[in-house]
């Protein structure tokens, strides 16, 4: 970034009217939507430039790489949409430049500064009333890369790269060259920038466009996805064991799974439903078994990804729990009801748990409890002809998102067939699950990377779905949705009545359930919820779900004889419809449901204390790698320099006015004093300091104040008015370049990114500091006395 | 005034290809889900399903059909290798073999006529298959609708259904316990 530049994050903060937008590491960054755009505008001009006009071979590359953009046609269209294969990721600060920005709070604010603006009166030209603002800016010299692919492989399986490679990268990279600004406040100064396009040991693609331009490839068919699946083969069947494969997936960027759209805000789901991973799925384990296949015949089983709690995954917060609602609650971590064992305590009042996740159970405490508090995003789409956000072409919108660095776990349910069909074809099928994916909306550009990792295999008896049904307590049985359930009543219709759950359930376990009747405690506990989505293979939306909301449960009397294999046998294999998917999860008899003295108990504190922040401070370095330094290119250290600067004099001028105030402190440091109503000396004489200071330059300068000073002592008159030994000790302050900083005493550790940087600053800084300071006293200086004559004579 | 809904189950499970000889259903069409795709198709007279192209559909992908026309919904869902029960609504009674169907009455408060707008508007310059129009839109491509009225440019189709309203406690709530697909239509 050649210039200050600011990409707004659409809010404002305290006196700052337009704040720019940070990342996890509350770091500023380029989000990938900015750098797509901007991009795809430099690569637009090229394409028109290419072709001479607005349409061509070109323009229609533009759109192979990026997409088409059915919110601009003016006409209906009846080839769908293709979609686009240059991914581009969000462009972030150097990751060492990070890590050490990460444990100073005062550096990271240092990046940014307040610069105010005023609007002008186009009549008058003076500033208009009521128009004076302030937004943030980020320093410019910062390099920042991003991640972006180019992947053909998808959506134009058959197309050669040597054919069409040059090509694209002669129009990516002449794209790039084009952009030569972005952000806010683009056409007054800000955001000037360079794009550089790393593509390896390729040559220059600009010289190779120069030549080739004319001979443009024809631009490709869209492949469609062939995916036939047969419901009548039945070789994959689901039978009775299962085996279990833990899933852990980290975010590595914002994830958008939306729940519903609400105006211009797409609201985000606090999980990651099963459906998200199953192209995945396809994708790693399709070659050897067909997963479709094993979908149809609910052989297969993804669950949900929730927060991930004591290595385990989080469980929805059942509706049965209740907390005091004054002083506690899960949040609290003490008074939770159990509602389904525990009447309601006369004269407190109580209020009903909703969301988040709870841990597994521990004896004689609460379970740990978490909530994904989700980010929420602000982009806007670019009216090309007015070139501002307009409602016509999609305008401001907003995403909420899972924020970027959280752990999430799922399961792997296969049914014995399957696994044995994978375990035939390799053997540690598993291990071919760890990777990279990128789900949910927007997953081309800035949101939705997420890795997984996997833990070995289990039998179906030892997870938590198994595990859960041992204690048959009493002839009762509990039920808890651990994800939502859609069933369907006799009219194939979605149904939310609960017998007909309660007649699912029956006909699986083989038993009558009929529902507990108990004096003051509730039995059943249901919410439901409709699921919007859209079908990204149809290109359609799909039929609304309609089902039972997660964390509702139940609580039956049984009669008859239970099974146990057949009450594991649901636990894994769910109930309802679109179980592949992950819903129709059930727990039955979970402690937590069946404890009758919840009430009393509380939840340990020391969970948390982990997230102890690393002590070991590293510094950037421009040479070496060592214990206590990382080695960084030339741009990231000079730019940490910049930064590490500005936040030195930011708190050079507090700690100045800071010991500016105290009358001692400027009699110690500069020997000025009042007297009734007298400055000594005389603020003439300050006056003639101050003047004197502002020649102060450099530490190595021939010190214009010393030689003020002497000519001062050279003259009795005036050296009388500098009471005791204040004339020496400003030329102690001024002559001795250690002083200045030991008055200061400011915390070098959290404000240096450099290895050299204290000795380098404190040089660099000196006669700043020794201005800055000596000026902040004099100021106090007037101001306490202009106090005192007030008093004295009001 | 009181109405009544007729519903019908089938006592035994039959594949998508059986469900149309075994209802009365004349003149209708179908919404058909895959993984692959969701279409709408036109219901021949001899129970084959036809897509745009004038040709039978291979119905082995089909995991849930609703099939109707202005008499009554049929509806499939597979349950088990390509088999699954099926499922008649009408607003009369259809006098159904009760060998091979059970039937189940609901009394009924009202009903409500609905409509839902198609995405696409016509595309005139394509002439599709006789008793087929095609709608467009930017956002989704092309929609090919069994609809034997002609569309002029730009206009819409629009799918009526019926929902049902009937009491649902004892303390006299009315809500939507059911809802039909009626008909495709400008």
């Amino acid at each position: 970034m050649h210039s200050d530049w600011h990409v707004g994050s659409g809010t404002g903060r305290a006196e700052l009217d337009s704040i720019v937008q940070r990342d996890a590491d509350d770091l500023p960054y380029l989000p990938a939507k900015t750098l797509t755009g901007i991009l795809r505008d430099g690569c637009e001009q090229v394409a028109q430039a290419l072709d001479s006009g607005m349409t061509g071979q070109w323009n229609d590359w533009l759109k192979v790489l990026f997409g088409d953009q059915p919110a601009l046609a003016t006409t209906p269209l009846e080839d769908e949409p293709r979609p686009a294969i240059v991914s581009i990721h969000s462009a972030h600060l150097d990751e060492n430049l990070r890590q050490s920005l990460k444990q100073k709070q005062k550096l990271r604010t240092a990046i940014a500064f307040m610069k105010p603006g005023v609007a002008i009166d186009p009549e008058s030209g003076c500033a208009l009333n009521k128009y004076l603002r302030f937004e943030e800016m980020v320093r410019q010299g910062a390099v920042l890369t991003a991640e972006a692919q180019l992947d053909f492989s998808d959506a134009y399986p058959d197309l050669s790269p040597d054919e069409y490679l040059p090509f694209v990268q002669g129009l990516l990279t002449a794209g790039a060259k084009m952009v030569q600004r972005l952000g806010g406040k683009r056409r007054r100064g800000n955001g000037r920038c360079e794009i550089e396009l790393d593509w390896g040991q390729t040559g220059d693609p600009l010289t190779w466009l120069k030549d080739n331009y004319d001979q443009v490839p024809a631009v490709p068919k869209l492949h469609s996805e062939n995916c036939a699946v047969s419901l009548n083969d039945n070789s994959l069947n689901a039978d009775g064991t299962w085996v279990t494969v833990p899933l852990t997936l980290t975010t590595q960027s914002p994830l958008v799974l939306p729940a519903r759209t609400v105006g211009n805000l797409v609201e985000c789901l606090d999980y990651i439903p099963g459906r998200y991973l199953l192209r995945y799925l396809h994708k790693k384990l399709g070659v050897y078994v067909n997963i479709s296949q094993a979908i149809a015949s609910n052989a297969l089983i993804l669950t949900n990804a929730t927060r991930e709690i004591d290595n385990q995954p989080g469980r929805p917060t059942p509706f049965c729990l209740f907390g005091e609602k004054l002083d506690g609650g899960l949040s609290k971590g003490r008074n939770v009801y159990n509602r389904f064992q525990e009447a309601d305590p006369q004269g407190i009042q109580l209020k009903g748990e909703r969301g988040g996740y709870l841990g597994p159970w521990t004896d004689n405490a609460l379970p740990a409890y978490k909530k994904v508090d989700l980010a929420l995003y602000t982009h806007n789409t670019i009216n090309d002809e007015i070139q501002r956000p307009s409602a016509e072409v999609g305008g401001l919108y907003s995403y909420e998102a899972i924020p970027a660095g959280l752990t999430f776990q799922a399961e792997l349910r296969l049914s014995a067939t399957v696994q044995q069909k994978l375990s035939e074809k390799v053997n540690n099928w598993q291990d071919l699950l760890v990777g990279e994916t990128r789900i949910g909306q927007s997953k081309k550009d800035q949101y939705g990377g997420v890795e997984i990792t996997v833990g070995s295999p289990a039998n179906s008896s030892n997870t938590q779905a198994g595990k859960s049904q041992d204690n048959s307590s009493d002839n009762h049985l509990y039920v808890w949705f651990l994800s939502d359930v859609l069933m369907r009543g006799d009219r194939l219709n979605p149904t939310l009545n609960p017998d007909d759950f309660t007649q699912a359930l029956e006909k699986e376990l083989g038993v009558r359930l009929k529902l507990r009747e108990t004096p003051n405690c509730f039995s059943m506990m249901l919410r439901q919820r409709r699921t919007e989505s859209w079908q990204v293979r149809w290109g359609l939306p799909r039929p609304s779900l309609l089902g039972w909301q997660a964390g509702s449960c139940l609580a039956y009397e049984i009669e008859g004889n239970l099974d146990p294999e057949k009450l594991q046998q649901v636990a894994i294999r769910g109930i309802g419809d679109r179980r592949a998917e992950g819903y129709g999860q059930l727990s039955f008899n979970d402690p937590l449901l069946t404890d009758k003295q919840l009430s009393s108990k509380q939840r340990n504190s020391d969970l948390d204390k982990s997230q102890q922040p690393n002590s070991n401070v590293v510094l950037l370095s421009k040479n070496s790698n060592t214990q206590t330094t990382n080695k960084v290119p030339n741009d990231v250290f000079k730019y940490a320099r910049i930064i590490e600067k500005a936040a030195w004099r930011e708190a050079i001028q507090t700690k100045a006015l800071a010991l500016a105030e105290g009358p001692e402190t400027r009699q110690s440091v500069l020997g000025i004093t009042i007297n009734g109503e007298d400055s000594c000396p005389p603020m003439s004489q300050l006056g003639g300091l101050r003047s004197v200071l502002g020649k102060l330059r450099k530490r190595e300068d021939p010190n214009a104040v010393s030689t003020w000073i002497n000519a001062l002592k050279q003259v009795d008159n005036r050296q009388e008015k500098w009471p005791g030994k204040s004339l020496d000790q400003i030329k102690q302050l001024v002559t001795d370049t250690n002083q200045i900083w030991q008055i200061l005493n400011l915390d070098y550790k959290t404000l240096t990114l450099t290895d050299s940087g204290t000795a380098k600053l404190q040089a660099n800084l000196w006669a700043e500091a020794v201005r800055t300071l000596v000026d902040a006293m004099i100021r106090a200086h007037k101001r306490d006395l202009e106090k005192a004559q007030t008093t004295k004579n009001p | 005034m009181t109405e009544t809904l007729y519903s019908w189950a089938s006592r035994s499970p039959m594949p998508l290809d059986q469900v149309v000889k075994a209802s009365p259903i004349q003149q209708a069409n179908a919404l058909l889900y895959s993984p692959q795709a969701c279409h709408l198709a036109q219901v021949q007279d001899d129970g084959k399903f036809c897509g745009s192209d004038g040709q039978p559909l291979d119905l082995s992908h089909y995991f849930e059909a609703r099939i109707f026309s202005e008499t009554c919904e049929l509806r499939w869902l597979n349950e088990n290798q390509g088999n699954g029960f099926l499922v008649i609504l009408a607003d009369e009674d259809l006098k159904l073999n009760s060998e091979t169907f059970s039937l189940k009455t609901t009394t009924l408060n009202s009903h409500l006529n609905q409509t839902y707008l198609l995405w696409g508007k016509a595309v005139p310059q394509v002439k599709p298959k006789e008793g087929w129009q095609r709608l467009a839109e930017a956002r989704i491509g092309k929609l090919d609708v069994p609809l034997s009225q002609s569309l002029k440019k730009d206009q819409r189709v629009s799918l009526h259904s019926r929902e049902y309203l009937a009491e649902v406690d004892k303390f006299g709530n009315v809500v939507v316990i059911e809802e039909r697909l009626v008909k495709l239509e400008v």
